[in-house]
């Protein structure tokens, strides 16, 4: 009887609370996940906080005197990442957003012949000027960040899954099946994040990589459902990117292009508009045809002087024309 | 100010405008069209593009003159008031330029269109002239399979042609903004402009000349380096000298200015107030201005000036056989080196 109103008052406490938990991780959402797109970083924040049942259970079995300010998992955002390499600079981007308190890498626990879940934990709280007036009952909340990748993620929502919720016991050697796997995320990760580094030093890759947005753009905000030619785009991207020499190829995007698209959206949309109607020229469907018409707009005669020689005049001429920019 | 980027034809009407029939010829008149041509995305992307390629390289301001008659721009606002007006009023424009043209205009086509530009209504007009072409066109002859070449020499617009007069009208406070192109004649052929829309150029192409000097030496009197400011002010007076009377910019900047400095030059023009394209030239308000002396000698060295700079302050003097002595006597300003 006495554990029956021991949980319920546990319980009780905690519904009094969540709302603002709640509030909590929506506020760190926000924060994470515009911190991380604007770090062109890849990968994808989600928050929740605890249930109520969840809360009140850990609460009583694990003996706690005072559960809310003990457990520190109840407001939980967790980072998860495409890329290894980028776990670095998003544990990073956590302490520039919020007042870390405390942070673990789950790797310096293990020792070199052991393997185990990778991922970072940092226990935080909203820096000062977050919290506003309206919201002070979050400045001395807790909320515990997880940065792990994709696939650390899936490892551990697949051993939570089958190691620790089911009701009855799993026997040791079935255990083995799912932690071997662990190794494999290891692996994985390591083998995806040299590959990056590999292809990144292939010619025209960066270059390439730097139209991605543009591609986005095409699919997303005009609607052009036409699947670039790679190789257009290789020695396209090839020509085009030295004319804008004091950007790097991955900031072209954020530091020129984006505003300009908005900018120029309607005389864009025309464009789009025409060629899709008329099909006469490949490039005018591509996603380096932002790039083709920033230049005409703003140094045309550099970029009629780096035409490349295998990729017909006559279609530069037609998009300059198109443009209402003339021929040179 | 008419940003033709944003230039959309919803409905386009055509009418035939024949030739005018010689004497002894048996009369011809225009074929008028009694509804817009149907509804085709290709066919209007096609001519948006055309009007925009050859306003933005030919485009010049037009307005309507008072000392015309203003049946041409009573079709065009009626027009711009209300899009229904369409087919009736153009249906009388093709008949008024058929009336105009002579024996020298040949047979073609009147293209009248209504759209928009942003948010403004818009009036597109074409004048297309007879192109030719050719197509091979699958044949069996005798059972074998074969291509004839049939020449097509009634084609209206290809993407090359150049038979092409039109102009674009938006509605403004005080009646109309216009741009006019003719990518025939210099500036825009009279009997188009004036005797069929009853329009003038809102500026001389005195005015227009005056204002590409003005701008270009403006531009090459900024320039930090000596040697380019001497090229290109003789590249300009030299273009502004020559026998042609119309001025390219485009092709003007492309052979006579570094590639690094034409977005500066295009720039400075546009700020001067010159549309960036082709403009007839006349330099009757700057001729004074445009007249150098240049002296050229065996060494490489050139001494150019204006003509009575140079009366003032420069004296050539015979020094033996084919040499001279040149003596300038003036204020040293800057002096310069390379290399």
């Amino acid at each position: 009887m006495a554990d029956r109103l021991a949980y319920a008052d546990i319980y009780a406490a905690f519904k009094n609370e969540r709302a603002t938990y709640e509030k909590l991780v929506e506020r760190v959402v926000v924060l994470l996940k515009g911190a991380i797109k604007q770090a062109g970083i890849a990968g994808e924040v989600k928050g929740r906080t605890k249930d109520l049942a969840s809360f009140a259970t850990k609460a009583l079995l694990g003996g706690y005197a005072d559960p809310l300010n003990e457990i520190g998992d109840i407001a939980g955002v967790r980072i998860s990442l495409v890329y290894e390499d980028d776990v670095e600079a998003a544990t990073d981007l956590v302490r520039e957003c919020l007042y870390v308190v405390r942070s673990e890498s789950k790797l310096d626990a293990l020792a070199f012949n052991e393997f185990g879940y990778l991922g970072v934990h940092c226990d935080a709280r909203l820096r000062d000027g977050d919290a506003v007036d309206s919201d002070a009952d979050l400045a001395d909340r807790r909320v515990e960040v997880q940065i792990r990748t994709l696939v650390q993620s899936a490892w551990a929502e697949v051993s939570h899954e089958k190691l620790y919720k089911p009701a009855a016991g799993v026997p040791d050697e079935l255990k083995r099946q799912i932690y071997r796997l662990v190794a494999l995320v290891e692996l994985f990760d390591s083998e995806v994040s040299r590959f990056t580094q590999l292809a990144a030093q292939t010619p025209g890759y960066r270059e390439a990589e730097a139209l991605r947005p543009l591609a986005d753009e095409l699919l997303q905000r005009f609607d052009i459902r036409v699947r670039p030619d790679r190789y257009l785009s290789l020695v396209m991207a090839a020509a085009l990117l030295p004319l804008y020499e004091e950007v790097a190829p991955d900031a072209l995007y954020e530091e020129v292009m984006r505003k300009w698209i908005e900018d120029n959206e309607d005389a864009l949309r025309v464009q789009f508009e025409e060629a899709a109607a008329l099909r006469t020229n490949p490039l005018a469907l591509q996603p380096e045809s932002f790039l083709i018409f920033e230049r005409l707009t703003n140094d045309q005669a550099r970029l009629h002087d780096v035409w490349p020689e295998t990729i017909p005049l006559s279609w530069y001429e037609e998009l300059a024309a198109a443009w209402g920019h003339g021929h040179t | 100010m008419i940003d033709l980027q944003l230039l959309r034809l919803q409905t386009l009407i055509i009418h035939r405008v024949p030739k005018k029939a010689g004497q002894g010829e048996a009369a011809v008149a225009p074929t008028l069209s009694d509804a817009p041509t149907p509804d085709r995305a290709d066919v209007k992307a096609f001519f948006q593009r055309r009007v925009r390629a050859a306003i933005a390289e030919h485009g010049l301001p037009i307005e309507p003159d008072p000392a015309r008659d203003h049946f041409g721009a009573d079709a065009i606002e009626a027009m711009l008031g209300d899009a229904n007006e369409l087919t009736p009023q153009s249906r009388g424009l093709a008949a008024r330029l058929f009336d105009v043209q002579d024996l020298r205009n040949t047979a073609g086509l009147l293209v009248v269109g209504v759209g928009t530009v942003g948010d403004r209504r818009a009036i597109a007009l074409m004048k297309l002239e007879h192109d030719s072409g050719i197509r091979a066109e699958e044949r069996r002859i005798g059972g074998q399979l074969t291509f004839e070449v049939v020449v097509h020499d009634d084609l209206l617009l290809t993407p090359h042609t150049q038979l092409f007069k039109g102009a674009v009208f938006l509605p403004a406070e005080d009646g109309v903004e216009a741009l006019g192109a003719d990518l025939q004649v210099p500036g825009i052929a009279d009997f188009f402009l004036e005797d069929f829309l009853g329009f003038r150029l809102v500026e001389t192409a005195a005015v227009t000349t005056e204002r590409l000097l003005d701008a270009g030496e403006r531009w090459i009197a900024g320039l930090p380096d000596p040697e380019k400011q001497a090229r290109y002010e003789i590249a300009l007076l030299a273009q502004l000298q020559s026998a042609q009377r119309r001025m390219n910019l485009p092709a003007f900047a492309q052979a006579s200015i570094d590639v690094n400095d034409r977005q500066g030059f295009r720039e400075a023009v546009q700020a001067g107030g010159v549309r960036w394209g082709t403009f007839q030239m006349d330099t009757t308000a700057v001729e004074s201005r445009i007249k150098r002396v240049a002296y050229s000698f065996a060494s490489g060295i050139k001494l150019v000036g204006k003509r009575d700079a140079m009366e003032a302050h420069v004296r050539v003097e015979r020094a033996g056989e084919s040499r001279a002595r040149v003596t300038v006597e003036d204020e040293l300003d800057r002096v310069h080196s390379h290399g």
